[in-house]
């Protein structure tokens, strides 16, 4: 992720909106790892190697790097993998065109997650949790991601088709809940160094 | 107010028992309005209020003045011609598009945003040909960024114009052919009968037309959103999730709100200084004026540009997408039924608020010009917005959103939200009615109740059905007050329609947007048959 701010990479950067949460997420966890400052120079200096204004989802993000429109673009795994196996010619041929890389943010890859949780004043509480608890079976976890093209988090759920495209890599162990806490602050570096 | 006069040992000045049907309404209207803007007064102006003043209010305040400004530009410029050329002319398809002209009014700004986000995008089927055709490379060429203002300015206007076809098609409909005839008889060009006599007689439905267009496209956070475009809606519900601040959302409700009145005002200035009286009671069948070579081809191109742009184009691409890819279809039959019982229920409550409003507003009554007020602020303020007044309400009852209350909720906030669609062509059918038939029937003795009931009533009803079915199809649109306030099994076509493009699968986004549009097209199309047959006397 710090090579992003490279001057190689002047005018060869694709990202979407600072308001996404993936964003938003991104930068809470540069924020955790090496500090408001540092966070916001990375904000400034990859924003500065922008090849246009941030525009679109992770799939327009990928799709314009298939296009020649840039060299590099920011985006979610599961965005690509849903491309090589859409039933879409142009959807394959997009994601035939780009590489997926997965890249260190200072300790391991940044992840997101699909969390679930329970409002406190829920009537059905006994329900709530058995549903939770079900989404975190095997076979919870399987419906769950055979759509989304997500990892599952349990051991010996079934992996959805395509996963196997992707290379190995070493996810972040921060505390996710971090990220929720630095969101705000998130939001006001992006909007200081002009991330629109 | 003398001969309004009801006898009566407890009133106000001014204020009557006539006003309360009027009272009430403005106050069911008004409320979550209301609760989010004194939120916004009382709560607002925290750290993130200040931050947002810092960094983004002049560009977000820059964002929605420059996109309204666009979209009525290209409204005016396209919607307005065509109207006059199916009203006064013949030409090859003029009948067709006499009625495909008004398709759009079923299709939400966010769909046309979806379709042409893909299809203008870089990637899309268009720069592709582009680049197989000329063999240039991605970034060899200019080509317009529909991730833009202009962008959405294109997609609104292209969305919303029916609004302003529609009004100036029926004021032209309506435009007395003794006045038509005069111009001719003395020698004027058709070029200077349309600007000349016909323009600034329907200036006023034309205003009209225009002012729901624009409070539509300031209150657009779909696409928008979608298009990257910082307008003030944006960066409102930006406060709002991103920072969680409530206060500093209704605080910049308040200068769309203060957008909303200034557009509200100049429609009325527009309808006191440029409304013109009908004066002849003679309806004459309009002969249309055959057209021939270039003039009938440029008509016929207008036409057919304006229904490609905002309506063949899009949707063919949505059709294609749906059908290349597949889509899932379970749970969508569900959510159908969902909008269209919705849709309905608040549609007809709506429907009576409107009413409710129009005959207050044109016997003078003070309570129904406050309702108006309420309605129209409701118009042009966000659904967002809307939905969080009325979570402030429920909360400040003791009230939890759960269940038939959160349902009751919704329709609550639909009825704020659109009942100023509803009232708008009943004001206009009673602005367009020609003044003395009151003033017959005044000097004839009726007492008010009388002239409400059988004169203005059904003046208005002649323009009950527009507004009926435009309430219907709104609803049937409507996404963020939705989102936030439905029960969970309660998704609407919207819902999931947002819910697949937000993930990115527009292939699985095309057919809930192509289903809101289908049945949005049952209730349009039933307009345009309708308003064919409208013309008095023909």
């Amino acid at each position: 992720m710090t090579d992003l701010t490279d001057e190689r990479f002047t005018g060869e950067i694709c990202a979407r909106s600072s308001t996404n949460i993936y964003n938003l997420s991104l930068l809470g966890e540069i924020i955790a790892r090496r500090g408001s400052e540092a966070a916001t120079e990375w904000a400034q200096a990859v924003k500065d190697n922008f090849a246009r204004d941030p525009q679109g989802g992770d799939t327009a993000q990928i799709k314009a790097v298939a296009a020649g429109a840039c060299s590099v673009a920011i985006a979610n795994h599961y965005y690509w993998v849903r491309l090589a196996e859409s039933g879409s010619e142009a959807d394959n041929e997009a994601a035939a065109a780009t590489e997926l890389a997965f890249v260190s943010a200072g300790d391991g890859v940044h992840t997101n997650v699909t969390g679930a949780a329970m409002a406190a004043n829920a009537p059905n509480r006994d329900a709530a949790r058995a549903l939770i608890e079900f989404l975190a079976t095997p076979q919870g976890q399987s419906l769950l991601v055979t759509e989304t093209k997500e990892f599952p988090v349990i051991e010996g759920a079934e992996q959805p088709e395509g996963l196997e495209r992707l290379p190995e890599f070493q996810e972040s162990q921060l505390d996710l809940g971090v990220l929720g806490e630095n969101q705000t602050q998130a939001q006001k570096i992006f909007d200081r160094v002009g991330w629109k | 107010m003398r001969s309004t006069h009801t006898p009566g040992r407890f009133r106000l000045p001014g204020v009557s028992l006539a006003d309360l049907p009027g009272l009430l309404t403005g106050l069911v209207i008004g409320a979550p309005l209301l609760a989010a803007l004194l939120t916004g007064l009382l709560a607002g102006g925290g750290e993130a209020w200040e931050h947002i003043v810092a960094t983004g209010l002049a560009g977000y305040s820059a964002g929605t003045l420059a996109t309204l400004a666009l979209t009525s530009g290209l409204i005016l410029l396209t919607a307005v011609p065509a109207a006059w050329l199916v009203t006064m002319y013949r030409f090859p398809g003029r009948g067709l598009f006499e009625w495909l002209l008004i398709l759009p009014l079923a299709a939400p700004g966010y769909v046309l945003a979806f379709a042409y986000a893909d299809l203008l995008s870089v990637a899309g089927p268009v720069q592709s040909a582009l680049r197989d055709m000329t063999g240039l490379g991605a970034r060899d060429y200019w080509f317009p960024n529909i991730n833009s203002l202009p962008g959405l300015g294109f997609v609104l206007a292209g969305a919303l114009y029916p609004y302003v076809y529609l009004t100036a098609r029926a004021a032209f409909t309506t435009t007395s052919i003794c006045a038509l005839d005069a111009a001719r008889t003395l020698g004027a060009r058709p070029r200077r009968v349309f600007l000349s006599v016909a323009v600034p007689t329907a200036r006023p439905a034309i205003a009209a037309g225009l002012a729901l267009a624009l409070m539509e496209a300031a209150a657009d956070y779909g696409a928008a959103s979608f298009l990257g475009v910082q307008t003030l809606t944006v960066g409102l519900v930006k406060a709002w999730s991103s920072f969680g601040d409530a206060g500093a959302a209704a605080r910049m409700a308040l200068i769309l709100l203060a957008i909303a009145l200034l557009l509200q005002a100049l429609e009325r200035i527009e309808r006191g200084e440029a409304g013109s009286e009908a004066t002849s009671k003679r309806w004459q069948v309009i002969d249309r004026q055959k057209l021939t070579g270039p003039a009938a081809l440029g008509a016929f191109t207008l036409c057919l540009g304006i229904f490609a742009w905002g309506f063949a184009v899009p949707i063919a691409r949505l059709v294609w997408l749906s059908a290349e890819t597949g889509a899932p279809v379970a749970s969508i039959w569900q959510a159908l039924s969902n909008s269209v019982t919705l849709a309905f229920i608040a549609a007809a409550i709506g429907f009576l608020a409107g009413l409710v409003i129009a005959l207050g507003v044109h016997t003078r009554r003070p309570g129904a010009r406050l309702a108006r007020i309420a309605a129209a602020g409701g118009y042009a303020v966000p659904g967002a917005v809307l939905a969080l007044g009325g979570l402030i309400v429920l909360e400040r009852l003791g009230l939890g959103l759960v269940g038939p209350l959160a349902l009751g909720v919704l329709i609550w906030i639909y009825v704020s939200r659109f009942s100023a669609a509803g009232a708008q062509p009943m004001e206009a059918a009673l602005a367009r009615a020609p003044a003395s038939m009151g003033q017959a029937a005044r000097s004839l003795g009726a007492a008010p109740l009388r002239r409400v009931r059988e004169v203005d009533l059904p003046v208005a009803l002649s323009g009950a059905l527009v507004g009926g079915l435009i309430l219907f199809v709104e609803i049937l649109k409507e996404l963020p007050a939705t989102l936030m306030l439905r029960p969970f099994n309660w998704d609407t076509l919207a819902v999931r329609a947002y819910a697949y493009a937000s993930d990115e699968r527009l292939a699985a986004a095309a057919l809930p947007c192509l289903m809101i549009t289908g049945a949005g097209l049952v209730p349009v199309i039933f307009l345009s048959w309708r308003l064919s047959r409208a013309r008095p006397g023909s």
